[in-house]
């Protein structure tokens, strides 16, 4: 049942409309936050073997306090789904039980409630060839300072030696 | 006065031809592929063929066959491969290609005339609007649109947007159907598998409405492989890359492309399977690294437009016919490789058969899923070992979808389609389009000695 439907482009170019795409990824949780300021959230991407199943037992432990959207993605020619719950905050320690807990489940964890590229990657380490490549355009360590955080600048000895 | 004789007489102003060896020549497809259907179909002829320049005339063939009760097989090009449009039991011809007119095309659509060719179709919609046909057969210089939705199911473009069934590929189709006063159908939407792949026997199509893709400046590649399965990886790899548009991605065995490829000659090293691929021009920055990254070579580059004899002329079914111009022996199967497991039966059944069966592969989207079939040549020795390869890879678990039959049922999914039934009973009540191809119009009960049921019709 169809149950609401608009021009993309016309609900974009009217201001007392929204495109749909407005409701949905990282708007989800904005569009809450305008009336909620006690939730939060979470990237996550579900294993597309155990697609459907994975939902479900994402929502049947964590329903009492994650709203689940998810967003339907190919990634390598395969259907899955990314979800970014929403979630009624109740401090670090319980945001990182469920990051735990959806991680023991097989869903992939993006943590957004960091901003380094460490902390976010999957193994909380930068590739060496990314860290080798700012050492060639970036020695001393001056462009966006804090987000790679094992990046080791180059010393005034080495530049002028 | 013959039927066929008096019906003619009623078509003043219509072309008609009745030289025996050019109505045979217009009888005719590419069915001598299959030694089984040559032995079966060889002697088919119509008694004459009628050219009609537009739908009216086309209207008035039919009540005018309707009248006299003449079978009318429609055909296009005749490019099939199963006596698609080869009039089994006799009658008229009932030649299309002269409807070939582009209606209209705008950003993502074009509408034709059934006979319009698919090369052409693409020239235009190219130049007018961006974008060309999702698919073609490998016969898109010569192939038309309404004979391709007849008769064909997929081809290049397959590796990216499925096949021809899946919705949203087809967009509209008219028909006129066959009674006293022919009447014109729109069919649209889900509708669309009425007549869609029924062979011109429910209703004959005019008018296409299809989705255009993106015109990108096609290149052909051809990378070699040290083994066939290094190829094959490589192929299931590369078709899931969404993020570089290709309209190909073929594996052909060791031996085969070297022996028998002119256009390739002295290009691929002796020994190696070869991938023949169309990749977006702006994308070889990309193709090319992961091609190396699989272990392959490119021995052959090129333009798709610039190529006397185009990398998609050996594929699918043009990979048997470049064989047979210098092998008469062989033969071909048409297989699904199931997924998740596609790779490894392939393994199974390439170590099973050997170079009786070489592999031919192209890599496809199924049902969203990356999968491919087997175009695979079969050194032919007589019908009964064919059936017997058949079955073996039946048992497997890999279905054939039959070459060597001509009915819609034996050929496809060997179950009656109950809805192109129903739809003939609407458009054809007294069984005069293309006689014979549908065996539930004869036999509402018939049954297959052994049926295949795809996960995806499931």
């Amino acid at each position: 049942m169809i149950v609401a439907e608009q021009d993309t482009i016309a609900a974009e170019q009217d201001h007392n409309r929204t495109p749909f795409y407005e409701y949905a990824w990282n708007h989800t949780t904005l569009h809450v936050l305008k009336r909620d300021k006690g939730v939060t959230y979470l990237q996550l991407l579900f294993p597309p073997d155990r697609l459907l199943e994975t939902v479900a037992a994402f929502r049947t432990r964590f329903g009492g306090e994650a709203w689940l959207h998810t967003e339907v993605a190919r990634f390598s020619g395969r259907v899955t789904m990314s979800a970014l719950p929403v979630i009624r905050w109740r401090g670090a320690a319980r945001l990182a039980e469920i990051i735990s807990g959806c991680e023991a489940m097989g869903i992939q964890v993006a943590n957004p409630h960091v901003y380094t590229l460490e902390e976010g990657a999957r193994w909380k380490l930068v590739a060496a060839d990314r860290l080798a490549f700012k050492r060639r355009i970036d020695p001393w360590g001056l462009l966006n300072p804090g987000k790679m955080t094992s990046y080791v600048p180059v010393s005034e000895e080495e530049m002028t030696g | 006065m013959s039927g066929v004789e008096a019906l003619l007489a009623e078509l003043d102003g219509i072309a008609v031809e009745t030289d025996r060896a050019l109505v045979r020549q217009k009888s005719r497809d590419f069915f001598w592929y299959s030694p089984v259907l040559k032995r079966q179909l060889n002697g088919v002829t119509a008694e004459a063929v009628v050219m009609p320049k537009g739908e009216a005339e086309v209207a008035r063939v039919l009540a005018a066959a309707w009248r006299h009760r003449i079978p009318v097989t429609p055909r296009g090009a005749g490019t099939g491969n199963y006596g698609q449009a080869m009039p089994i039991r006799g009658g008229i011809v009932l030649d299309l290609s002269a409807l070939d007119r582009i209606l209209w095309a705008k950003p993502g659509v074009v509408r034709a005339e059934a006979g319009a060719k698919l090369i052409d179709i693409d020239a235009h919609t190219r130049a007018a609007v961006g974008g060309e046909l999702r698919f073609h057969p490998s016969t898109r210089r010569t192939a038309t649109i309404g004979g391709f939705i007849a008769g064909g199911s997929s081809g290049i473009g397959s590796c990216t947007w499925g096949i021809l069934r899946e919705p949203g590929n087809i967009l509209g189709l008219r028909l006129l159907t066959m009674e006293e006063t022919p009447r014109v159908i729109e069919l649209r939407g889900p509708d669309i598998q009425k007549a869609n792949h029924a062979y011109g026997t429910n209703g004959v199509i005019t008018e296409v409405e299809m989705p255009l893709a993106p015109a990108w400046e096609w290149i052909d590649l051809v990378a070699a492989f040290p083994t066939l399965m290094d190829a094959a990886r490589f192929g299931d790899a590369f078709t899931r890359q969404d993020g570089i548009p290709k309209k190909l991605v073929s594996i052909i065995a060791p031996g085969v492309p070297q022996a028998h490829f002119k256009a390739l000659e002295g290009k691929i090293p002796p020994g190696r399977a070869v991938a023949l691929l169309m990749v977006a021009e702006p994308f070889l920055d990309h193709a090319l690294p992961f091609i190396a990254a699989h272990g392959g070579t490119v021995v052959h580059r090129e333009p798709t437009e610039a190529a006397e004899v185009p990398l998609y002329e050996h594929s699918w079914n043009h990979t048997t016919l470049q064989v047979l111009k210098t092998d008469k022996t062989v033969t071909y199967l048409q297989t699904l490789f199931p997924p998740p497991g596609h790779l490894d039966k392939v393994a199974q059944m390439e170590a099973r058969f050997g170079d009786e069966v070489p592999m031919h592969l192209e890599f496809v989207k199924f049902g969203g899923e990356v999968t491919c079939f087997g175009l695979q040549l079969v050194r032919f020795t007589t019908e009964e070992r064919l059936a017997e390869i058949i079955a073996i890879h039946e048992q497997a678990g890999c279905p054939i979808f039959n070459p060597h039959a001509y009915t819609l049922e034996e050929g496809g999914m060997k179950k009656v389609d109950h809805v192109q039934l129903a739809f003939k009973r609407e458009t054809d009540p007294l069984g005069l389009l293309n006689p014979g191809k549908m065996l539930a119009w004869e036999n509402p009960d018939w049954r297959p000695t052994q049926s295949v049921h795809l996960y995806e019709t499931a």
